[in-house]
Order: C-alpha cells, then sequence, then structure tokens
C-alpha cells in the first residue's frame, strides 16, 4: 500500500486532467466480479447458516422449549464447546506461528545469497505431498504416529525431556497440530518465495561489502525485505488452520474436537442448528481474528518505515 | 568474497533446509513404505515386496475416473478465480481509500475461514431453494470462491511491490491503457499470477469438505473417493494412489517446464 | 476399491476349499447369464418374489413371532391385501435411457450392490445405475439441504437416517404392488412404511481369539482389558444403541442413560474407531484385544492377518438396520421400487449377502456356500439381537452425542 500511494504522488504533468485514473484499477471496480460470486457463494450461504442457527432442531424432541439465542447462549456456556474454541484458536496460533518459522527457514535457504535460482525440484519437492492432499498428510502422520513408530518415539521422547508421561501420540492435540502445520506449511511457502526471491542481490552485496557477516546481513537486510511476504504468508496460515478439516479428523479425532471437526459432528448426530451455531462463531472469529492480525502487522509495518 | 562468516551460514542453511525438508517430507516415508508392502494393513510392520497396491489403482475406475473429475475442476476453478482474484487485487491495491482499508481486505479473505464442510451445505441448500440443480459447474463455482483469496494475497502483494512507475512512465509516453495493461502490468505480474494459479489448483485439488456436499453423485472428484477409503477402509491402497499422484505431477510439471520453456514454479 | 478383489483373493486362500469343493454350478455367479436368468423368472412370475421356494407357513409364524416381539407394530406391510396384490401380474418398468441413482455408503456395500442386484435390475429394466457414496450423516444432510431437488433416487441408509429423512418428508412410502418380492421379507426386516431393511448385521463384542469367549457387554471393564481396548466413535451409528444397554445393565433405562455415562466415563480406549480398518492395526500389534464392532468385517479381518472373533453377548447384541426407501418427488420411482424389488428377491439376497457378508432379509435366502459357516441366517440370530425404537434414538442423538462428548470423551484422554 505504501508503493501505491507514493506512486499516486508522482509528478505527472501530462496527466494531470485524469489525477485519479491514470492508475489501472483504482476505480476500485475489480471488486465487482469478487463481490458477485463472494455474494452468491457465500454471503447468502453464510446468511442461511445464521438464520438455521437461531431455529429450534427440527431433528430432535419437538416438544422441547426453544429460544432463539439458546444455540448461542449453550456454545458460550457449556465448556464443551469453550474447549472447542479455545483449542481452535490455541492450535491455529501454533500453527501460524510453527509454519511461519518452518517456511522461513526453507524459503531463506533455498534463495538467499543465490546467484543462480534453486531447481524446481527442490519447490515441486516442497508441494508433492500437498498435491496428494490433506488426507495423504493425515496418513502419512498416521504411519509415523502409531504406537511404536518413529514419530511416537519422537514425541514421547520430547515429552520424557519435559517431564510428562509417556502415551499414545494419535488422537491427541500434539499429533493435529503437527499435521495441520504440516497441511500449511507449503502454502507459506507458496507465498514467501516469490518475495524472497525478488530481493536484489545487489542490496545483500551492499550489505556485506560494508563488512556486514552474512547471518546479520540476513537478519537486518534480507529479512526485513520479505515483510509483505511474511505478512502474507501468515494470514493464509492463519486462516487455513483455522479451517482445516481433515487433519483435525484424522489426527485429533473426536476426543480433541475444533470447530471444523465439531461441526462435521453436529451435522452428522442430527444438530444441524447447533452447528449452524458453531459455524457461525467460526466465520465470526475467523473474519475477526485476519482483520486484527492485519491491522496488527500494517501499524508493525507504519512504525517501521 | 573474502569476509568472515560464511561458514556459520552455510551451517545455517544446511540446518535450516534439513529441518524445513526433513518436516515436510518426513510423513511421506511411511507412505511411500506401506505403498510396497504386502501387509493389507496401514500401517504395518513389514511384511514383503508387492506392486500389487499400485496395479489396484491404476486397474481402479473410480481412482481413474475421480482424477480426471479433480483435473477438470481444478482446471475451472483456477480459471475463474484468477479472473476474481486479478481483479480484486487491482481493487485492493489501488481501488479507492475504503477498498484499500482493512475491513474490505479481510471480507475477501473470508471464504478462508468460514468452514468449508457448512457452507457447502449451505450452497447445496441455496441453490435447491432456487430450484437450480448444481452439477459440475456448482463445485467449480464453490472451488473457484474458495480458492480466489489466495490469488487475491499473491497478486496483490507482488503488485504492491511492483509499484505503478513504469505503467505511468508507459502512459507518460503515449501508450493506451489497455496496452499497458495486457503488455505490461499483466506480464510483469506473470510470476504471482502462475505461482497462485499452481496454488489455487493445488487448493481446489486436494479439497474435501466443498467436495464432500457439492460433487454430483456420479462424478466425484479423487479426494473423495479417497476420503472415503480412508474413513471406510484404511488400506495401502491410498498410500500407493498418493505417491502416483506426486509422481505423475512431477512428472507433468517436468515435462510442461521443458516444452513450454516456462518455469512453472518460480 | 480393488482391493476388494485383492482380499477375493486372499479369502479365495482362506476358504478355497469350500469354494472348490461347493460344487456350485457356477465359477462366476454373477454373470451375464446369471444376472438375465433372474431378471427372466422376475419378468415372467407374476408371484415372482416367492421364486422357487414358497414360506412355509411355520417358518412365517415364527419369524413373526420373533419380530413382533423386539419391534412391535411394524408388520404393516405383511398383512392379508398383500396375497390379492401379488396375484396381479408383476410388469417390470421401462427403463431405457433412464438412469437410477442410489445413495448408499461406500465400500464393501456399494460393491455388494454393483456385483449383484445391478447386474439383474440393468438386464431386468434396461436401466443405467449410478451410486451416490458417503457416509450416512453426510448423505442424509444432503438429501436435507436438496429440498424437492433431490438427486437420488433410492436413499439406503441407517433406520435412523431414514427416520428423520421421512420426518422431514423426504420420503414416500414403499408400495408393495411394485415389490412384490417384498412377500418374501421378514418382518423384522420391515421397520418402516417408508423403509425396509435388505439385511441384518449384528453389532457385538469383537475379542481377540487369544483370549477366552466373552459373555456380557459388562465384560468390557474387566480389568484384564484395560489400555486393551478399542471402542466405536461416539458419533458411530450403533453407539446410542450400546449406550441404551448399558444404561439398562447398570440401573438406568432408555430415558436414563446416565449410569451408562458414568460407566463408559471409567473406560479409557487405545483407538475410537467408525471402521474395523482404524483398530486393524492396533489389533495386529496386539494393543487391541477387544472392541465393539459388527460382526459383518470380521471375514475381511481375518484375510488381513487379524484372527478376531464375533460374541454375542448376553444382554443381546444389536441389530443394525440397513435401511433402503424411496425419495419423494423422484422421476425413476418405478425404476426405484424394481431396484427394491431386485434387491429383495431371494436368489439376488443369496448372491448379495455373500459379498455384504450380512444376513439376508428373505426368508428364502441361503446363505451362500462362499460364507457357509461364516455368516449366520437372520433367524438364527433373532433371539440374539437387539432391535430399538430408532424413532426415540433418533430424537435423543443429539442429546446424547454432546453428553457423551462432555463427560465421557474428556475422561478418554
Amino acid at each position: 500500500m505504501e508503493v501505491a500511494s507514493s506512486a499516486r504522488s508522482l509528478p505527472l504533468p501530462l496527466l494531470k486532467k485524469r489525477p485519479r485514473s491514470y492508475l489501472i484499477g483504482a476505480s476500485g471496480l475489480g471488486l465487482l466480479p469478487a463481490v458477485l460470486a463472494f455474494g452468491i457463494a457465500v454471503l447468502w450461504p453464510a446468511i442461511a447458516i445464521f438464520q438455521r442457527s437461531l431455529e429450534a432442531n427440527p431433528l430432535a424432541d419437538p416438544s422441547l422449549v426453544h429460544r432463539p439465542w439458546d444455540n448461542y447462549a449453550k456454545l458460550f456456556s457449556e465448556p464443551l464447546y469453550l474447549d472447542a474454541m479455545i483449542r481452535t484458536l490455541r492450535v491455529s496460533v501454533i500453527c501460524t506461528v510453527a509454519s511461519i518459522l518452518i517456511s522461513l527457514a526453507i524459503v531463506v535457504g533455498l534463495t538467499a545469497y543465490r546467484r543462480k535460482e534453486v531447481s524446481s525440484i527442490w519447490i515441486f519437492a516442497l508441494i508433492a505431498p500437498i498435491l496428494s492432499g490433506p488426507i495423504i498428510i493425515a496418513l502419512g502422520w498416521i504411519g509415523l504416529f502409531v504406537n511404536d513408530g518413529i514419530g511416537f518415539m519422537v514425541v514421547n521422547a520430547v515429552r520424557a525431556l519435559f517431564g510428562f508421561p509417556e502415551g499414545r501420540v494419535l488422537d491427541t492435540e500434539v499429533a493435529m497440530t503437527i499435521g495441520t502445520i504440516h497441511f500449511v506449511v507449503p502454502f507459506a511457502v507458496l507465498t514467501l518465495y516469490p518475495v524472497a526471491r525478488a530481493v536484489p542481490r545487489e542490496l545483500l552485496d551492499v550489505s556485506l561489502t560494508l563488512g556486514v557477516r552474512p547471518v546479520a546481513t540476513l537478519w537486518r537486510v534480507f529479512l526485513p525485505m520479505c515483510r509483505s511476504g511474511l505478512i502474507a504468508a501468515s494470514i493464509i496460515a492463519l486462516a487455513m488452520a483455522l479451517s482445516a478439516f481433515v487433519n483435525a479428523q484424522f489426527l485429533g479425532g473426536e476426543r480433541n474436537l475444533v470447530l471444523t471437526t465439531l461441526v462435521s459432528q453436529l451435522i452428522n448426530t442430527f444438530n444441524p442448528t447447533m452447528a449452524a451455531a458453531a459455524s457461525a462463531v467460526l466465520v465470526v472469529l475467523g473474519l475477526a481474528l485476519v482483520a486484527a492480525y492485519g491491522r496488527i502487522l500494517a501499524r508493525l509495518e507504519a512504525r517501521r518505515t | 568474497m573474502r569476509q568472515r562468516g560464511w561458514t556459520s551460514w552455510r551451517i545455517l542453511r544446511a540446518l535450516s533446509l534439513f529441518i524445513g525438508y526433513g518436516f515436510v517430507l518426513g510423513p511421506v516415508l511411511p507412505v511411500v513404505y506401506n505403498a510396497f508392502n504386502a501387509s493389507p494393513i496401514f500401517p504395518a510392520p513389514f511384511e514383503g515386496l508387492t506392486l500389487e497396491w499400485f496395479r489396484s489403482v491404476v486397474t481402479s475406475e473410480q481412482y481413474m475416473s475421480g482424477a480426471i473429475v479433480s483435473i477438470e475442476v481444478g482446471i475451472g476453478a483456477t480459471a475463474l478465480a484468477l479472473v476474481i482474484g486479478v481483479c480484486a487485487a487491482f481493487a485492493v491495491v489501488r481501488g479507492p481509500a475504503w477498498i484499500r482499508g482493512g475491513a474490505a481486505t479481510s471480507l475477501l479473505m473470508g471464504p478462508i475461514v468460514i468452514p468449508q464442510i457448512v457452507i457447502g451445505l449451505a450452497i447445496l441448500e441455496a441453490a435447491s431453494q432456487l430450484s437450480f440443480r448444481l452439477g459440475l459447474a456448482g463445485l467449480i463455482i464453490a472451488h473457484a470462491v474458495f480458492v480466489s483469496p489466495f490469488i487475491i494475497r499473491v497478486v496483490a502483494g507482488a503488485l504492491e511491490v511492483q509499484g505503478s512507475n513504469l505503467e505511468s512512465a508507459a502512459m507518460v509516453l503515449g501508450s493506451r491503457r489497455t496496452a499497458v495493461l495486457f503488455t505490461l502490468t499483466l506480464p510483469m505480474l506473470r510470476p504471482a499470477i502462475v505461482a497462485s494459479a499452481v496454488f489455487a489448483f493445488t487448493l481446489s485439488f486436494v479439497n474435501v469438505p466443498l467436495s464432500l456436499f457439492l460433487s454430483p453423485s456420479n462424478l466425484r472428484p479423487l479426494p473423495i473417493v479417497i476420503y472415503q477409503e480412508m474413513i471406510n477402509t484404511r488400506t495401502p491402497v491410498l498410500a500407493a494412489v498418493s505417491i502416483l499422484l506426486a509422481f505423475v505431477l512431477l512428472l507433468a510439471t517436468g515435462l510442461a517446464e521443458k516444452v513450454f520453456r516456462v518455469r512453472i514454479l518460480q | 476399491m480393488d482391493l476388494f478383489k485383492k482380499l477375493d483373493f486372499k479369502r479365495g486362500q482362506v476358504m478355497g476349499n469350500s469354494i472348490k469343493n461347493s460344487g456350485n454350478r457356477r465359477e462366476d455367479e454373477c454373470s451375464a447369464e446369471w444376472a438375465e436368468e433372474i431378471a427372466a423368472r422376475l419378468r415372467a412370475a407374476p408371484l415372482a418374489a416367492l421364486g422357487s421356494k414358497p414360506v412355509s407357513r411355520r417358518d412365517a409364524l415364527g419369524l413373526i413371532g420373533l419380530g413382533a416381539s423386539v419391534i412391535g407394530g411394524a408388520s404393516m406391510l405383511t398383512s392379508g391385501p398383500a396375497l390379492a396384490q401379488a396375484a396381479k401380474p408383476y410388469k417390470a418398468p421401462d427403463g431405457k435411457g433412464r438412469t437410477l441413482t442410489v445413495s448408499v455408503w461406500g465400500g464393501p456395500t456399494e460393491q455388494a450392490f454393483v456385483k449383484t442386484v445391478v447386474p439383474v435390475f440393468r438386464t431386468l429394466t434396461g436401466a443405467n445405475v449410478v451410486f451416490e457414496t458417503g457416509s450416512g450423516g453426510e448423505r442424509f444432510n444432503k438429501l436435507m439441504a436438496q429440498g424437492a431437488l433431490a438427486s437420488v433416487d433410492v436413499f439406503i441408509n441407517s433406520g435412523e437416517n431414514v427416520f428423520q429423512a421421512n420426518r422431514l418428508g423426504k420420503l414416500v412410502n414403499v408400495d408393495k404392488a411394485l415389490v412384490p418380492n417384498l412377500d418374501g421379507i421378514a418382518d423384522w426386516a420391515k421397520l418402516f412404511p417408508y423403509g425396509i431393511s435388505y439385511g441384518l448385521i449384528a453389532f457385538g463384542l469383537v475379542r481377540s481369539t487369544q483370549i477366552a469367549p466373552l459373555k456380557s457387554w459388562k465384560d468390557l471393564w474387566r480389568p484384564e482389558f484395560k489400555g486393551k481396548l478399542g471402542m466405536p466413535g461416539i458419533g458411530h451409528t450403533q453407539f446410542p444403541m450400546m449406550l441404551i444397554t448399558l444404561a439398562e445393565i447398570y440401573g438406568g433405562s432408555a430415558s436414563d442413560v446416565e449410569p451408562a455415562i458414568k460407566k463408559l466415563a471409567e473406560l479409557d480406549p487405545v483407538v475410537l474407531a467408525f471402521f474395523w480398518g482404524q483398530w486393524a492395526d492396533s489389533a495386529k500389534a496386539g494393543k487391541v484385544l477387544v472392541v465393539p464392532d459388527f460382526n459383518y468385517n470380521l471375514l475381511d479381518a481375518k484375510a488381513a492377518g487379524i484372527d478376531f472373533a464375533f460374541d454375542f453377548p448376553e444382554e443381546k447384541a444389536i441389530a443394525a438396520d440397513n435401511t433402503m426407501s424411496i425419495v419423494k418427488g423422484s422421476p425413476n420411482a418405478d425404476l426405484a421400487h424394481a431396484f427394491l424389488n431386485v434387491t429383495f428377491d431371494s436368489e439376488v439376497q443369496t448372491q448379495f449377502c455373500a459379498e455384504w457378508r450380512g444376513s439376508p432379509a428373505n426368508v428364502n435366502a441361503k446363505i451362500h456356500p462362499k460364507i457357509e459357516g461364516q455368516v449366520p441366517l437372520a433367524s438364527d440370530i433373532l433371539n440374539k439381537v437387539r432391535f430399538f425404537d430408532l424413532g426415540f434414538i433418533a430424537t435423543k442423538r443429539a442429546e446424547w452425542t454432546e453428553r457423551l462428548n462432555s463427560q465421557v470423551l474428556t475422561k478418554w484422554k
């Protein structure tokens, strides 16, 4: 956004007659297809979901008394639902932080100080597991996390290190978190990679010539230049972690319900109205988190520049 | 470079790549190993080498037709999402202030955080109320909407970095706006567009929750076939299918890069 | 699905002798000739339903007695007028150029239909059949969301889902004039006027053959099984039935399941499974010795090297109904009825159950030599299984799931 506004303030004597519209896309009309499509496929169904969340469950005992706010009252009072919401938040925040760190490690390793671009095999190796789908990731982690599997041993070694007792890994929050991080990492990498690659090599050279060591150059020059990519990647990571379903289902299971698996369980157990209420909460939660996050990062950026 | 400090950088780089790639590729190991393991249970200790599971996939009509449906939906959804996403990216970066502000931007991210499993059902219901029978087109539109936020993010990011100085220069020199758009702005955005298209296709190709309710009865996308198998029978066939998938995509990308002389991922 | 071919191959090894020596007249039972033969019989005979051998009076009475004792009043479809109607010749609908969509569970059930019912149905009507697969809940929700524009004609699901679908006005009553084979269907299978079961499977105690047979649901709490137990997920179709059974054992009732919930919370299962494949690896590694599950999967499990057996608890196992129904407003209602009719034919049932491994619902169907001794006749296990009030359970399920989630799953960490 900084770049855009600075472009607008360029002196352009020849274009004075149409100062706003010389910029392609300045009218904002580009939003139209998105508004149309989102209206049909998101807004309308979302409103229907909200409506449903206020209704009485048509599949339950019809003699039960129902007031419109009952589902929400229950969501915010029953420990079961509160737990699910808190777990959702916890898992997605951990996933965001971890996946950003991991993808940063990968991207920096692949791009920093390289004159030639890395072969696309490297990138492909990252997205190949994802291309086969989240189910395969779940399958892979199941293979690692089964009793006496490698992942099982590693997790329990870490647990022992911190004094926790040994135990099952599959069907735990740990497994679900790791699986979700794995699902998110390639997307974070794909977001971050083009930005990191575009960092001009000359800038790094200048820094190095001035005597700054490579690692310090990385920290003070390279990373700050990746900031826009980091912002985009972390928002995508957060959003994907919040709405992750398959990994939560197969690695966390019923014992570690997050909002998505809770919703799935509710609609499969004749509770569509409660499912609607839980979805509405997830939507609001997600939008609020993404908005707040975007704002915080934008403010941070404004302060730095 | 005479400079000191390169050793520590090299160690750091090796370490970070090892950890990063180890994490991403680690879970592939049990999948590969079980795909060749003769035991019909997943996961299981080694019982002998077999290619049976691969044969099962290749001769299975439902996996093959599922792959075709997924490719169709993926291409359709990516094309549609590119239109939605690239247009919106321009509005987000260069539009009037009310769009550039945080609210509109986060609303555009909305589809990502909406639980797809429910929205899929709700779309089906909405369409039925309008007496509109959703076919593959419904699935494509839904996929497009839900992958477009990623395109918006990536393309908007690139557009911001790119700035508009070159466009201004071109226009100052007398180029028409459409010419600038198609010969300058979009070609410059090409890496971002291609990257985000790969991204979008991938997301559509692996989507489960939307397709769960929106796929037409006889046209099940591959992830749905796999998902149902995962629930019904957890077998090494699933491992084999994933390996084949990754392998075919690797081959296709490599071939495309050679044939079309593009760098798809870079 | 090809996995099943593989398993079939293995199964052939396990039970190879029985297949080879059975002297069965066809190697490939569901060949085109077989389909043609059945179709011809269905087309020609006015009383096609009764097939080769009519129901003996004694059989029928015995079954009615048993069925009525467990599900009161479900026999509205088998009364006198059925005979009067059956006298009219049955005419198969012409389905050339039409497609019937059948909603069914993917996996073994879908395959059993594909291999046995579909060839006959196709030969009989000329119509094409496509399947919509998914879990029971998914398909129920899809049907619910689609309103008047349902994409399926035949809806095959658990009795609860069928009950709820009917409650929302999505189903029609089965017209027995169009399904003459209904006459051969046992009373226990006639769950609702709109939903008929095509076979019976039992949900009871599955245990490793290393340990002695189990006698009671209470055995789940035996100390030696602590940490060696698998349990169905609480969203499992049969969980509420198990809950009622346990509630009654521990001093509660269907309307007071608290004792069962308290008792369940004491368990600490290793895995929560919806399908045997989910506990298979633990069972193979010896980490699971006992798990409540269906009887019909055990042959697959055995083929995969898991030697587990099924026990009927003395408090009775749970009868799992697999119900066929016809969707309201279906443009293919005639074909849908014909599909039911084919499925309920005694010979088709014999073949179908050989693939599916449940007990046939048609009293004239036999146990195929292929699965002789491995799958019981429904009449042999009717006194060992219990049928439940599905309508009651369906309306209670949401509430019970909530309670199980907060009171039991939190303890099963």
